[in-house]
């Protein structure tokens, strides 16, 4: 075994690990602008949101070519294997988490001209949680912590079951105001990426997990 | 415009019944896969008697310890890997599973290696003997400096077959199985050393063939051939495991993890970790194979 080249690869690991860190703050940043956007139906930043959200797709590309390069040419094992593994995987559901807030902004534009409904508050609640899984799994990943990751299944819990209650709300309210249907129903599709959000920051959390013990752990 | 309405709750309610179901169903799948696993697992472990196991063993050199404490069973027609930094004590102990180390003035050793139920350093044990049964194929190269023919032939002859067609079957089968005939079958009477290194590395492989082994010791096989010629012996390694069983000692942790069913980890005269190959190259129990195989040391 040659000294010299492993430190080289522990560097260039060292690196790949920083321009995700890098990739997770943009996403986190890109997931919270697009409900501003939305609960203050500010369509400059939906817009300006989508266009940040297009760097995670070219960042995504850039990692999983760096990560195919590490392992062939240094044949990784271990939690050297396990880190860069977990990073192909999860660098899917940060570009997904940019995705849905895309969609998010999608309605933004769609919406912004329409007098609130009320529904917009449960979704501002729903947002809350949503935004603390995904900061503390994406904290998890960065920090090496599976007992931070294992704390998460019970805040999805919280978020599936709000996202029934918009659901059952929305369809009140759609029954009893029909000029809210599309408004509402737009909402109930933004409460669905929420919770898919929230099931994408699941997935990065068990994935730590994976990556620090070795041990599979589906988080839900 | 009226609204239709909605049976919410009793969708409600139907949607719970439904992942109820789901849910019995999914836990069921995971049961059942974790059980067919376990089983998988240990039918592995039952179907691999062991045909080496090492008890106690210690061994010194003057008074440096360098084996301590080895209790390790090698699975019968299999490939197991023996990986470790320079001086661990890799090669001291492979040579003690064929009695080797004997040679040596200032070696003892203390323990059990115990071949099919017999322990080979028993008192009438017979080193020639145990020796015939477990072959061994060094590092560099060593063909005896004399024609491809005679290098095969050298230990059935020894070992006292005079027998023309029974020679010269031995001859042909040793080459075959050592992936050697095809290149050399025209020019058997030629000189070894006119060989390249991986048909001379080959050729000493057939030659511990010849006489039957029932074990193969190998002690950093490849370390002196090109890839081309590494592959070749991978290959050939993994053949012959179909029928011997295979130790292989190797500095090269890529190729133990591509050639070998189960690694052995050893530390400084120690065995760190024992493990089917794929689980020690991804999840390490132990933090110094870790660290070893990672290149963080070593």
């Amino acid at each position: 075994m040659k000294v010299t080249t492993r430190k080289a690869f522990h560097e260039e690991l060292e690196d790949l690990k920083k321009t995700v860190e890098n990739m997770t703050q943009i996403v986190l940043e890109v997931v919270r602008a697009s409900v501003r956007s939305l609960i203050n139906q500010d369509t400059e930043l939906a817009l300006k949101t989508i266009e940040k959200g297009e760097e995670v797709d070219l960042l995504e590309f850039n990692i999983e070519n760096k990560c195919m390069e590490l392992l062939a040419l240094y044949q990784p094992v271990a939690v050297d294997l396990r880190t860069i593994v977990t990073i192909v995987k999860i660098i899917v559901d940060l570009d997904r988490l940019a995705d849905f807030s895309a969609d998010v902004c999608q309605v933004t534009l769609f919406t912004h001209h329409l007098q609130k409904v009320r529904e917009i508050d449960k979704i501002g609640i729903m947002y809350g949680k949503v935004d603390t899984i995904v900061r503390l799994a994406l904290k998890a990943f960065i920090e090496n912590d599976p007992e931070l990751a294992k704390t998460l299944g019970d805040l999805d819990d919280e978020v599936d079951k709000l996202f029934v209650k918009v659901i059952e709300e929305g369809i009140e309210t759609m029954k009893n105001d029909p000029s809210s249907i599309y408004f509402t129903a737009n909402l109930i599709l933004v409460s669905k990426y929420l919770e898919r959000m929230a099931d994408h920051a699941c997935n990065i959390a068990g994935r730590t997990i994976y990556m620090v013990t070795g041990k599979r752990k589906k988080i839900h | 415009m009226v609204m239709e309405e909605l049976p919410v709750q009793g969708q409600k309610a139907e949607l719970k019944g439904f992942s109820a179901v789901l849910k019995e169903k999914r836990n069921l799948k995971n049961v059942e896969l974790m059980a067919e696993e376990s089983v998988r697992e240990e039918k592995k472990l039952t179907l691999q008697a062991p045909k080496i196991e090492v008890r106690d063993l210690n061994a010194w050199f003057g008074d440096n310890h360098v084996l301590q404490n080895i209790n390790l069973d090698f699975k019968a027609r299999t490939v197991t890997a023996i990986i470790g930094p320079s001086g661990c004590g890799k090669s001291t102990f492979l040579r003690c599973l064929n009695r080797m180390n004997d040679i040596y003035p200032d070696f003892r050793m203390a323990g059990e290696v115990i071949l099919d139920g017999e322990n080979i350093y028993d008192d009438g044990s017979d080193v020639v003997s145990v020796r015939k049964r477990i072959g061994m194929v060094f590092q560099k190269p060593n063909p005896f400096p004399k024609t491809i023919r005679e290098n095969i032939l050298f230990g059935p002859l020894i070992h006292g077959i005079r027998n023309k067609d029974k020679l010269d079957e031995i001859l042909e089968k040793s080459l075959k199985a050592a992936a050697l005939w095809d290149e050399v079958n025209d020019r058997l009477d030629d000189y070894a050393f006119d060989l390249s290194g991986g048909q001379q590395q080959r050729l000493c492989i057939a030659r511990a063939l010849a006489i039957e082994p029932e074990v193969i010791l190998m002690d950093e096989p490849c370390s002196a051939l090109d890839p081309t010629a590494t592959a070749k012996i991978e290959d050939l390694i993994y053949e012959l495991s179909k029928k011997y069983t295979v130790i292989i000692v190797t500095h090269n942790m890529q190729q133990a993890a591509r050639v070998s069913r189960w690694t052995a980890f050893l530390l400084t005269g120690e065995i760190i970790e024992y493990n089917a190959t794929e689980t020690l190259f991804e999840t390490p129990e132990r933090k110094e194979t870790e660290d070893y195989i990672t290149g963080r040391f070593g």
